[in-house]
């Protein structure tokens, strides 16, 4: 049987350094994936306040539970799966409050080829403005189930393959391509304009 | 020889026997999806909110701290310890019970005479006249012992060790 060898962690230093007390390394592990969490607990709170509580949960959650990480996954896996776990119940519990509140688009946008695609004047109908675009992409994710926006956020948006996703939500990776394609199914209702022609 | 039937355009993404097959025609369609979908990765928080995160959470990490919550924090640690030890729900919640249990019988242990210091212990207070009325109030005519024949050799003064030390008038 052949055992892949797995990438050593990046972090491992810094995460050695912040359970030795060093609150320094600590800070630069927050610094380091504030931002790609706050992608995945935005996408799927779809509100930027409690995007930030919650974020803040869970840097304090981790610091408290730092000394029992093992590093059988690396360090971001290990927070990711916190954070995910930890939206999910936020949203169990939020679950009638619909509040949405829509963080600024980058300037990039404008030359994403998709974008440019589906912005071309050529096509009236698929003429849209960035904040008519965010509104409906918002409104669609807003729809589908947690479990099905979970999995939308991590691998549409935040590009993790099915393998990564099925160890983080702990379920098998045929569940993550399943409930992808149903929550894909479902977001083409939404977004049928938006579509390529 | 059999003449070959068209196979249907299909490709199946768990256990062919359990699951749903998912048209190419749709694949395609997703695609589609999946392009727009990723357009949010444009939509991000502002520079001065990532740079401001970090001073907010010290502060929230110092609040914390002075609230001193020490006891939701030992909950938390024991569920996620519990988590971690690889029991199910069941156990979690059996543990949590227990632990629950024994804190309200804590908070609510009746107290207990014994464990009041002395200083605390309620005294009963007699007057002279309530413990021996009789003896309250001198008898008319009754003749009281000299203090000299109770303290022949001086006055008595009792030492803050409890002996009686006397002191003699020279």
């Amino acid at each position: 049987m052949v055992h892949r060898k797995r990438k050593p962690d990046e972090d491992a230093p810094l995460v050695a350094r912040a359970k030795e007390g060093d609150t320094e390394a600590f800070d630069e592990l927050v610094v380091k994936h504030t931002s790609k969490l706050y992608g995945l607990v935005y996408n799927m709170t779809s509100n930027h306040e409690d995007t930030n509580d919650l974020l803040q949960d869970i840097f304090a959650k981790a610091y408290r539970s730092l000394k029992r990480f093992r590093g059988k996954s690396s360090f971001y896996t290990w927070i990711y799966s916190i954070s995910v776990n930890m939206t999910l119940n936020f949203l169990k519990k939020r679950k009638r409050r619909q509040a949405m509140s829509l963080d600024d688009v980058d300037s990039n946008i404008h030359n994403d080829k998709d974008f440019i695609e589906m912005t071309s004047k050529s096509d009236p109908i698929r003429e849209v403005t960035i904040s008519e675009l965010q509104k409906r992409l918002n409104e669609a994710m807003m729809k589908l189930s947690d479990d099905h926006r979970a999995v939308v956020t991590m691998y549409d948006i935040q590009g993790m393959p099915h393998k990564e996703i099925s160890k983080i939500l702990g379920v098998s990776e045929g569940t993550v391509r399943s409930r992808l394609f149903y929550a894909h199914r479902q977001l083409q209702n939404y977004l049928e304009d938006f579509r390529k022609a | 020889m059999v003449a070959s039937t068209p196979q249907p355009k299909y490709i199946s993404l768990l256990h062919p026997a359990r699951q749903p097959s998912i048209p190419l025609d749709d694949m395609s369609n997703e695609d589609d999806i999946g392009r727009i979908i990723r357009l949010k990765r444009y939509e991000q928080p502002s520079e001065e909110y990532l740079e401001g995160f970090l001073d907010d959470f010290h502060a929230r990490q110092r609040s914390e701290l002075l609230r001193g919550s020490s006891r939701s924090i030992l909950m938390e640690r024991l569920a996620t310890y519990a988590q971690d030890f690889g029991g199910g729900r069941m156990l979690v919640g059996a543990g949590a019970a227990c632990l629950v249990g024994i804190s309200i019988a804590a908070i609510f242990k009746p107290q207990v005479n014994e464990d009041l210091s002395p200083m605390a212990m309620p005294v009963e207070m007699k007057l002279p006249f309530q413990a021996a009325p009789e003896r309250a109030l001198p008898v008319r005519g009754e003749e009281l012992p000299y203090p000299t024949d109770a303290y022949p050799n001086g006055v008595q003064k009792v030492s803050a060790e409890g002996s009686v030390m006397l002191i003699r008038e020279f």
